[in-house]
């Protein structure tokens, strides 16, 4: 019985144009509507210490000291994380959850943000697979309008790296029991957290618009 | 992904160790003393100003910050006024330490 179809090399490469559409129109989501941000453009960001979701109660502390450095280069004015931190654990508020508690009148008039950063982190941490391990940053953020409530932009971000092994199991196992000794297992989160950052927030496609203290503000409209 | 890794326009700051220094008191509570962290991160700030580049939002905020801990309010004060003076958005922030500094 000899079939009718063609065979299969011909078969996959009619169908490789499909394909190839499918990825396109995966890029091609709809963008995301910047208009709120736009009409509440801040220029200064209160970053608050973030949510933890995770296991790992060092998460908020790691991921908070690494979002200056993106958020600054972005063209914001950021709060000093570390003494905002402080003041407020000074004045009755000694958690996160505390401080997002906040009312953006009491901020406003303490603090005199434009915006306020919240951020959530969902996971945070290291997974051992055999001899490789996959380092976890999970986090969604929204930016709030101090003056008015609204949020003008929210986004999420989902950072996996995976370090695999050099081919030498014996070599591997010890690399592997060192790292646990001299808490490197901390410093691959703590890197980790901060390329979460910078893939949330210097993401031309959804992440913060360019603000007013860049050389680029205003100059496209993207 | 080529793109990004040619030499695109410098950066807006010199961060030199701020991050670094500022996570080190949550890594590990109580192994550093805001005495050797000002006079790092003031040597620090020295070395940005040196090489002609801006200091970052919040440098010298935290400086200010460490050397009211440590009871030096003189240098608090000039290191929050030259925050102020950089970053005007930081006014109400700052100004608000430094009333709460003025009072015993």
């Amino acid at each position: 019985m000899r079939p009718r179809q063609p065979p299969p090399g011909i078969r996959a490469g009619a169908l490789a144009p499909l394909a190839l559409g499918l990825l396109v129109m995966a890029g091609c989501v709809t963008p995301y509507d910047y208009s709120a941000y736009q009409a509440h453009m801040p220029q200064s960001i209160l970053v608050l210490p973030p949510l933890n979701e995770s296991v790992d109660a060092n998460a908020p502390y790691s991921y908070l000291t690494t979002i200056s450095e993106p958020l600054g280069e972005r063209g914001y004015y950021i709060y000093p994380v570390a003494v905002i931190d402080a003041f407020m654990k000074d004045n009755g508020l000694p958690t996160p959850g505390e401080m997002h508690g906040v009312s953006l009148e009491k901020i406003d008039e303490i603090i005199g943000a434009d915006a306020v950063l919240y951020v959530t982190i969902e996971d945070f941490g290291q997974e051992y697979i055999l001899l490789s391990s996959n380092t976890t940053v999970r986090a969604r953020a929204r930016l709030v309008d101090v003056k008015t409530g609204t949020q003008i932009w929210d986004g999420r971000v989902d950072f996996v790296q995976g370090s695999g092994g050099s081919g030498s199991l014996i070599a591997d196992a010890i690399v592997a029991a060192i790292e646990q000794v001299v808490d490197n297992v901390a410093d691959a989160t703590h890197d980790a957290a901060r390329m979460a950052n910078r893939a949330l927030i210097q993401n031309d496609k959804r992440g913060l618009l360019v603000g007013p203290l860049h050389p680029d503000f205003g100059k496209t409209d993207s | 992904m080529l793109a990004g890794c040619a030499t695109g326009p410098p950066p807006l700051y010199r961060w030199g160790i701020y991050e670094e220094l500022i996570y080190q008191p949550y890594k590990n509570p109580g192994q550093s003393d805001p005495v050797t962290d000002a006079s790092r991160l003031a040597e620090d700030v020295a070395r940005t100003d040196a090489e002609g580049k801006a200091v970052p939002p919040g440098v010298h905020a935290h400086l200010g910050f460490l050397y009211a801990t440590q009871g030096n309010l003189g240098l608090a004060r000039a290191h929050f006024e030259r925050e102020k003076g950089l970053y005007p958005e930081s006014t109400v922030f700052i100004d608000g330490i430094l009333d709460r500094m003025e009072q015993p």
